[in-house]
């Protein structure tokens, strides 16, 4: 296997936690203040700017650490037309977990379901970069957000109703505490039949819970020890050296599209 | 600022560099980076030490000697086989480094621990076994809440149930070099159980020992090797009862529990698995009143055991009594030795 180069742009070594995953990839990557394979930047305002600089520059992949929302289609046209990947490491999505059960939450939200997508922010996590990465889990899990009812935010976190692509319902909140880390729950609630999965935060290689249980069973499924932020890691490796194309980007846009309808409203409100 | 980001990193050389090292020292150290710099990378298969070395853009050596004659190293990490690491951590101390961390356990033999207590003594250095367990942050905040229960404790019980150490080394790191899965193990239940007494349980016999008042008196009454890893062991010592428990399988969900139990008061200690970051244990401490709930923190015990360190090498922490970790590996021998004895007999009694 041959190592890919990373370099990290300033201020992007603690947010993303980049050494302390990349010492876990060594074989993979490796960090250094040179002209690099991969480029990492912080997903702050101006991140497209920067990941588009960087695939100018000869980057061959490019990680982007909580991106907020930004137009990207002028990155996502060039990254494609390079067959550059761009991986955005939100933060619950690329826990394994969520690849490993989406299969069975998402059928089960076919059935007409409930949705509850509960998060747990930090004081650094802004609402902003908390909703994109909730409807990417969200996404990722049980289909994209279409529309939102109901929304509103304060101090201390927000909660928001609507309705997923397939009409089922869905209840999104979060809530601002310290006295935990971070972490997502995401349940899914049939007639007869429910799946649930909790993922921790995107540091830790604590391994998520995923349970289902119907009227016969309950069932605990493997959910492996390894962080997001890795996992994260390992797909863009993956995808830079065999060229398979990611849809973050495509994804992204349309995500930040509905952050962007849900975060300008103010107080509560109910529109379609 | 704390203290440790404002001083010099303190600089590590590393002796052996197999999956341990790879997955658990150079990880955690990698968290700690303010703190250490990897120095220095030995390993008698040169490939190895180079390519472990790049990693952290240290340099690499294929002896010891070569690794302690190194100015930038100023505490050592023993990482090699056992049969090693005494040899390895008194050559340590008489060159003068400012601390060791070996590897469980640090001796083979109560007379080998002696000598690395009288040189350590004589040379002034402090030394940390690599007990992760003891450095757990749950573990040691319980012990401000419990008061006189240790003495209270009548019985103490330790099951592990793990799947083999690549489930957990995989997602730690990329190993290279990793020792072949096929190699021959020892060869009989006897050597087998002792075996699984020094490598695994012994991660909690320092633990287990907290709730003796003396562990000279171990006694064990029923040892069972179990197919096809693991061991079943029950003794007392000073009127406890201590169950041993342990099974490696394919089981993909680890557990790793050790509980003392008094008659108004339950411990309950849930480790996070070995090789991971996920976090320090969580602990209860139950009485029919209320239950006293720690952890999990954010870090586990093997970024612990570093920290420690490196406050003993810069004064803020007292080193541990280095007697304490004699008494620790003695015990451990005791019961490794009775268990095999125990083993052997029922085979002797079968045939």
């Amino acid at each position: 296997m041959s190592a890919l180069t990373v370099r990290a742009e300033p201020g992007s070594i603690s947010p993303g936690r980049i050494p302390e995953t990349l010492a876990t990839l060594p074989e993979s990557l490796r960090l250094t203040d040179d002209h690099a394979d991969i480029i990492a930047v912080l997903g702050d305002a101006g991140w497209s700017h920067r990941a588009l600089s960087g695939i100018r520059s000869g980057a061959r992949g490019v990680m982007v650490v909580n991106p907020c929302i930004e137009e990207v289609r002028e990155l996502r046209t060039e990254a494609n037309a390079a067959s550059v990947p761009v991986v955005l490491d939100t933060s619950w999505v690329h826990n394994p977990a969520v690849a490993a059960v989406s299969e069975q939450l998402r059928r089960i939200a076919n059935t007409g379901a409930l949705v509850e997508s509960t998060v747990t922010l930090d004081a650094e996590m802004t609402d902003e970069t908390a909703i994109l990465a909730q409807l990417v889990l969200i996404r990722a899990t049980v289909g994209a957000v279409r529309r939102v009812d109901f929304w509103e935010s304060d101090e201390h976190g927000y909660r928001a109703f609507g309705h997923l692509e397939s009409a089922t319902d869905i209840a999104v909140s979060a809530i601002r505490t310290n006295a935990y880390p971070p972490s997502a729950r995401l349940r899914v609630v049939g007639r007869d039949e429910l799946a649930e999965l909790s993922v921790p935060a995107p540091s830790t290689a604590t391994s998520a819970l995923a349970v289902s249980a119907n009227t016969e069973e309950q069932a605990v499924h493997p959910t492996p020890f390894e962080s997001a932020h890795r996992s994260a890691w390992r797909r863009l490796h993956s995808v830079t050296t065999t060229g398979v194309p990611v849809a973050d980007l495509s994804s992204f846009a349309e995500d930040a599209v509905t952050a962007r309808r849900i975060l300008s409203r103010s107080g509560s409100s109910e529109t379609s | 600022m704390d203290e440790s980001t404002e001083a010099e990193p303190i600089g590590v050389g590393i002796i052996g560099a197999g999956p341990v090292t790879q997955a658990i020292h150079l990880p955690t150290l990698s968290r700690l980076g303010d703190t250490f710099r990897v120095r220095h990378i030995m390993d008698t298969d040169p490939g190895v030490a180079k390519s472990v070395a790049g990693r952290a853009g240290a340099s690499w050596s294929t002896t010891a000697h070569d690794l302690l004659l190194d100015p930038a190293v100023d505490v050592v990490a023993v990482c090699s086989p056992q049969q090693f690491h005494a040899e390895q951590v008194i050559a340590a101390c008489q060159a003068g480094k400012r601390a060791v961390l070996c590897e469980k356990p640090f001796a083979t033999s109560a007379e080998e621990a002696q000598q690395i207590a009288n040189i350590a003594a004589e040379m002034g250095t402090p030394i940390i076994v690599g007990a992760m367990h003891t450095f757990d942050p749950a573990w040691l905040a319980i012990q401000d809440s419990w008061a006189d229960f240790p003495a209270r404790v009548h019985t103490v019980r330790s099951s592990i149930l793990l799947p083999p150490n690549s489930t957990f080394e995989d997602v730690s790191t990329e190993v290279v070099g990793r020792p072949a899965l096929n190699r021959p193990g020892p060869g009989n239940d006897a050597d087998r159980i002792a075996d699984g007494i020094m490598g695994l349980a012994i991660h909690d016999l320092p633990l287990v020992r907290r709730f003796l008042p003396t562990h000279r008196d171990v006694d064990v009454h029923f040892a069972k090797s179990v197919a096809p890893s693991g061991y079943q062991v029950v003794m007392d010592a000073s009127g406890r009862t201590i169950e041993l428990h342990a099974m490696m399988s394919a089981n993909w969900q680890p557990s790793w529990v050790l509980e003392a139990i008094a008659d108004d008061q339950a411990l309950h200690i849930e480790f996070t698995p070995s090789y991971v970051h996920a976090g320090s244990a969580r602990v209860e401490l139950r009485s029919s009143q209320r239950t006293v709930v720690l952890g999990p923190f954010s870090h586990n015990g093997y970024e612990g055991e570093w920290r420690h360190l490196a406050e003993v090498v810069r004064g803020s922490s007292p080193r541990q009594p280095i007697d304490s970790l004699v008494d620790d590996l003695e015990f451990a021998l005791s019961i490794a030795n009775q268990a095999a004895t125990c083993v052997r007999q029922s085979a002797g009694a079968l045939g």
